[in-house]
């Protein structure tokens, strides 16, 4: 059977439809104003904003959580405001909303200092979970080769990370409230009280769950080099950091971890491993 | 062969926030429905959680398929691997039908993620219908298009919503899903009056019936949002459609503010109890 074209007119009609719901509401101060009232496609537009924002609150449950969701709306208001069509869906909205701050130096929301600076944590959290949870799925690498630490070849052996688990620095009370995901315990964390440092953590996809895991600094560094460099950079980076019998006594059990977490995927090879030459990332 | 539902056969939507219940009252032995309706779109690609439930769900209840990804009234192509990732799930359900609404959704720039609405025009029959058609032989069991609640009317109509209806859906050959309240809700937000709307549609099309609640928002304009019950008005316009049609398949919806399963179950008998009624009028 073959289709006919649509009428002239359906193409011109349907693409000024959605311009004008997808229209930003208008902004006073940090009030949106709904449409109200009969006029044209006002309901439509309504629908389309109300559902970006719920979108948005529910892709960042951490910063509506310890924001509120006007902080969001606003947020969402500002950043699609500023797109065209073509350059956001609601499939990965957290998504673009971080593209958007990462090119961006600029305030994200009209707040204190250190609630801009709580704002972007936040938001780092939510987006590092966002990544693992939405991650195509890629096999694991199942076992390390044999005598991969005796092999003179060491500097050339390179595992491939899976897009499933990212590392973050972030505050222990953040990595729980999202992780238990009790708003009420998570509007605790007022934006601007004092709260603990930073600690690395990872997140890893196991099934539909995600893992977090905290690592000391030096297991992080590991992890985070070996996604840029071969595994003997990766331990010069790591000597930089731990003496070489705290190496000796740690590198089997991270090594192991690693691959019962499956954070690199299967390239194919013989052995399980990629084997060529990369340049490491410069230290910093 | 898909097993067919029987003319009165009554059922609920299933949703993420009530399939527990409906799981658990199956155990017991009795669910109170006859079948049920599951959102196409949540089990397409192979979502691992849903498509387990819907798989014990199955053991008891014939499943029809209901999805909102087809944008029959939009300029895009149909979507060839959605129909068949659509038709792989009808047929592993062994859905004796599948729905759709009448109704774009998307351009090529961007997906709305709502049901929106066109100028009812003869001049869009003929594209409608071939579409429609088309993803009737390709699911190679009865679609049905569903008529979606509008608060807008465009000048440039040239047909009436229900005439429209009947006419894209007869040269397609295809069927009705019927939506009560949406009828309601339209023929409030745009000044017609309901009980015309049915005479344009041919009884022997008739797949299915939807019931649902909507609210009142500003400047009276009802919106259909199946949060709450499903109001007398849209009761009284089932016992006219019953007077129509004859008996239908009747699904009640409730997408948000969901109550018990034996509250859902409580709203959907009454669409039998109009059944009776129908057949024995005042």
């Amino acid at each position: 059977m073959t289709l006919v074209s649509p009428p002239e007119w359906l193409r011109t009609f349907e693409d000024a439809f959605l311009g004008a719901l997808t229209t930003p509401l208008p902004l006073v101060g940090r009030a949106l104003i709904v449409p109200s009232g009969r006029e044209q496609v006002s309901q439509y537009r309504k629908q389309y904003w109300f559902r970006l924002f719920n979108t948005a609150q529910a892709d960042l449950p951490l910063t509506t959580a310890v924001h509120g969701p006007t902080i969001v709306n606003l947020l969402v208001h500002r950043i699609v405001g500023e797109l065209s069509l073509d350059a956001h869906n609601l499939e990965d909205l957290w998504r673009t909303i971080s593209h958007a701050i990462s090119n961006s130096s600029a305030p994200l929301a009209a707040l204190s200092p250190r609630g801009e600076t709580r704002l972007r944590e936040t938001l780092q959290v939510d987006f590092a979970f966002a990544t693992v949870r939405c991650a195509p799925e890629v096999d694991a690498l199942e076992s390390l080769p044999d005598g991969l630490l005796e092999d003179s070849a060491l500097e050339n052996v390179v595992f491939e990370p899976r897009p499933s688990w990212v590392l973050i620095n972030a505050r222990k009370e953040d990595m729980d409230c999202s992780v238990r995901h009790e708003p009420a315990s998570c509007s605790e964390l007022d934006s601007d009280r004092e709260t603990r440092a930073a600690t690395p953590w990872l997140l890893c996809r196991k099934g539909t769950s995600t893992m977090v895991i905290p690592l000391s600094p030096a297991q992080a560094s590991f992890y985070a080099a070996l996604r840029e460099c071969s595994l003997g950079d990766a331990l010069d980076v790591l000597l930089t950091m731990v003496s070489e019998d705290e190496l000796a006594g740690s590198l089997g059990e991270w090594l192991s971890t690693g691959l019962s977490l499956g954070l690199w995927q299967r390239p194919g090879s013989d052995d399980g491993c990629a084997r060529r030459e990369i340049p490491c990332a410069e230290d910093p | 062969m898909p097993r067919a539902l029987k003319r009165d056969a009554l059922g609920i939507a299933l949703r993420p926030e009530n399939v527990l219940e409906l799981r658990a009252a199956l155990e017991k032995g009795d669910a109170g429905i006859d079948y049920v309706e599951i959102l196409g779109d949540n089990y397409l690609f192979g979502q691992p959680l849903p498509n387990a439930h819907l798989d014990a769900i199955r053991e008891h209840l014939p499943a029809v398929v209901h999805t909102v990804g087809l944008n029959i009234l939009g300029t895009e192509p149909l979507d060839r691997t959605y129909l068949t990732k659509l038709k792989a799930l009808a047929d592993r359900v062994d859905a004796p039908f599948v729905t759709d609404h009448l109704c774009w959704t998307r351009t090529a720039r961007h997906a709305s993620h709502d049901l929106l609405p066109t100028p009812f025009r003869h001049d869009l029959v003929h594209y409608a219908a071939r579409r429609a058609a088309l993803v009737q032989d390709i699911l190679e069991r009865p679609f049905g298009l569903e008529n979606v609640s509008s608060y807008v009317t465009f000048p440039e109509s040239d047909m009436t919503e229900a005439a429209f209806f009947a006419a894209v859906v007869g040269e397609a050959s295809c069927h009705y899903l019927l939506d009560i309240n949406n009828v309601f809700v339209s023929s409030w937000n745009n000044g017609f009056d309901p009980a015309c709307y049915f005479v344009h549609l041919e009884p022997k099309r008739l797949l299915q019936a939807h019931v649902a609640g909507h609210e009142t928002g500003e400047g009276g304009l009802l919106v259909d949002t199946h949060n709450r019950a499903v109001c007398d008005g849209v009761w009284a316009l089932h016992r006219q459609a019953q007077k129509h049609f004859g008996s239908y398949p009747l699904l009640l919806e409730w997408d948000a503010e969901i109550p018990s399963w034996e509250s859902l179950v409580a709203q959907v008998l009454k669409g039998r109890r109009n059944a009776d009624d129908a057949r024995f009028p005042a």
